[in-house]
C-alpha cells in the first residue's frame, strides 16, 4: 500500500483565499466553503477509522508489534521497541513519526493533522493531548492551519499535558503532570502550569 | 478530557422544555447507543434526530461525531457554528450558541455551575449545581479541551485558548471581553484578538 505514504497532505495545503473584509450579510451568500482534505485522504482516513475500530481497541495490550506493524502499514515511521497503548487515539497515522523506545501510555491523543516527531526514549503521558492542527483566528474563513509537534529525545510528559502546535520540545524536557504548554522549551527544564512556565528544581537551586 | 462522564441523574434539575417522559426516555437510550458512535460525516443525520427531539439548529450547523448531549431540547445552534468531536454537553438549561462559533474536540460545555455565582441580571445569587442558562456568542472559537461552565455569557469574537477554563465571573479582573484572546485557569482575556473580518 503505497497510496499513504506518497500522500503529503502537507504540501497540498489550498492556497489562502482572498481576505475577505465585506460585510456579514454578503458572506452569508457565499458559497460552502472547501473541505481541505482531498478525497485520497478521506477515504483512506475512513479506512483508518474503520480498522482502529475493528482491530487496533479490541487487541490486547500486550500485542504493540501487531498495532506497530498496523501504523506502519498506513505510513507511519516507528523505531524499534515503541509500545502503544490500544486506548490511544492516533487521528493520521501518516503523519506519525515515531523513534526507538517510546512508550505511549493510555489514552494520549495524537491529533495528527500535522507532523508530530517523537525522538528516542520519550514517554508520553496517559490522556496527554498532542494537538498538531489549529485554524488561522486572523481570517473569517477560518484556514486549517497544520503545523507540527517535534518533541526530543529522553522526554517525559505527564499525565494529562497538552501539547500546543507549532511547539518543539528540546531534549530531556519534562512536563508536569496537566501542564499545557504553547511555547518551545529548554533542554533539561521542567514545566509547570497552564500556560506552563519553566520551574527550578532543587538540584539547579543547589549548583552556582 | 475522555474520563469526564455525563452526571448519574438528571431527574431533579426543573426543566420546562422537557418533552414527554417517553420521549425522554427514547433520547436517554439513543444518546447512550447509537447517536455518538455515527460517522462524523453525518451531519445531516444527527441535525434530523436531534430536530425530532425538539433542537433549533440551523441547517449549516455542524455537529460531529462522538458529540454526548444530555437535553437537545434546550440546544440552539446558529449559522455556520459547529461542535467538535468528543465534546460533552450537559444542558439542563438553554444553551444557545450564535453564528460562526466553533467549540472544538473533547471540550465539557455545562450549563451546571459548581462555584456560586451571580444571575445574568445582577438581582440573585445562583446557588452551586443550579442550572442556568449558557449563551455563546458569534464567532466564538473554544479550542479544544476548555471547560465552560453555566451562568454566563460568552462575548462576541472571544479566543478561548487550549485547555482553559471559562467559569462564570466572579470579580472584575476574571471579565472576559468581546474580541480578545483568554487563556490560563481561570481564563482571563490576555489579549486582543486581530481579525481581518467585520467584528460582529
Amino acid at each position: 500500500m503505497n497510496a499513504p505514504q506518497n500522500h503529503q497532505p502537507n504540501t497540498d495545503q489550498p492556497p489562502n483565499p482572498p481576505k475577505n473584509t465585506s460585510s456579514p450579510e454578503i458572506t452569508l451568500q457565499e458559497p460552502p466553503r472547501k473541505s481541505p482534505w482531498s478525497f485520497k485522504a478521506k477515504i483512506i482516513r475512513a479506512l483508518w477509522g474503520i480498522s482502529e475500530l475493528l482491530l487496533w481497541k479490541p487487541s490486547p495490550a500486550s500485542m504493540t508489534g501487531f498495532r506497530n506493524a498496523m501504523l506502519r502499514f498506513f505510513g507511519a515511521k516507528i523505531g524499534k521497541g515503541v509500545r502503544i497503548h490500544p486506548s490511544v487515539k492516533i487521528i493520521i497515522p501518516w503523519h506519525i513519526q515515531i523513534d526507538d523506545y517510546v512508550t505511549i501510555h493510555d489514552h494520549a491523543i495524537l491529533y495528527a493533522l500535522g507532523q508530530i516527531t517523537i525522538g528516542k526514549h520519550s514517554e508520553i503521558g496517559p490522556l496527554t493531548h498532542l494537538c498538531a492542527g489549529t485554524h488561522d483566528y486572523t481570517d473569517p474563513k477560518f484556514t486549517l492551519l497544520r503545523q507540527p509537534i517535534t518533541i526530543g529525545d529522553h522526554c517525559i510528559l505527564g499525565p494529562a499535558s497538552f501539547v500546543a502546535p507549532n511547539v518543539t520540545l528540546a531534549d530531556h524536557t519534562i512536563l508536569h503532570p496537566r501542564a499545557a504548554l504553547y511555547t518551545n522549551s529548554k533542554p533539561n527544564t521542567q514545566y509547570q502550569g497552564n500556560p506552563a512556565k519553566p520551574i527550578q528544581t532543587a538540584s539547579q537551586e543547589s549548583t552556582p | 478530557m475522555t474520563t469526564l462522564c455525563t452526571p448519574f441523574s438528571t431527574q431533579h434539575y426543573p426543566d420546562p422544555n422537557a418533552p414527554s417522559g417517553a420521549k425522554v426516555l427514547l433520547w436517554k437510550i439513543i444518546s447512550k447507543t447509537i447517536f455518538p458512535h455515527l460517522p462524523s460525516p453525518l451531519y445531516k443525520i444527527r441535525r434530523i434526530i436531534l430536530r425530532s427531539f425538539g433542537a433549533t439548529l440551523d441547517p449549516h450547523a455542524r455537529i460531529r461525531g462522538g458529540v454526548h448531549i444530555s437535553h437537545p431540547w434546550n440546544l440552539t445552534i446558529g449559522r455556520k457554528s459547529s461542535i467538535g468531536e468528543g465534546t460533552q454537553v450537559f444542558n439542563p438549561a438553554p444553551l444557545t450558541i450564535g453564528d460562526r462559533s466553533v467549540i472544538s474536540q473533547y471540550c465539557y460545555v455545562s450549563c451546571v455551575s459548581c462555584v456560586a455565582s451571580v444571575a445574568n441580571d445582577q438581582s440573585d445569587p445562583i446557588k452551586p449545581q443550579h442550572p442556568s442558562p449558557l449563551t455563546i456568542g458569534d464567532d466564538v472559537w473554544v479550542a479544544t479541551e476548555c471547560i465552560i461552565q453555566g451562568n454566563q455569557t460568552i462575548p462576541n469574537g472571544l479566543l478561548a485558548g487550549a485547555r482553559s477554563t471559562l467559569l462564570p465571573s466572579q470579580t472584575s479582573t476574571t471579565q472576559l471581553t468581546p474580541w480578545t484572546i483568554a487563556t490560563g485557569h481561570p481564563a482571563i482575556s490576555r489579549r486582543e484578538r486581530p481579525y481581518q473580518g467585520q467584528k460582529s
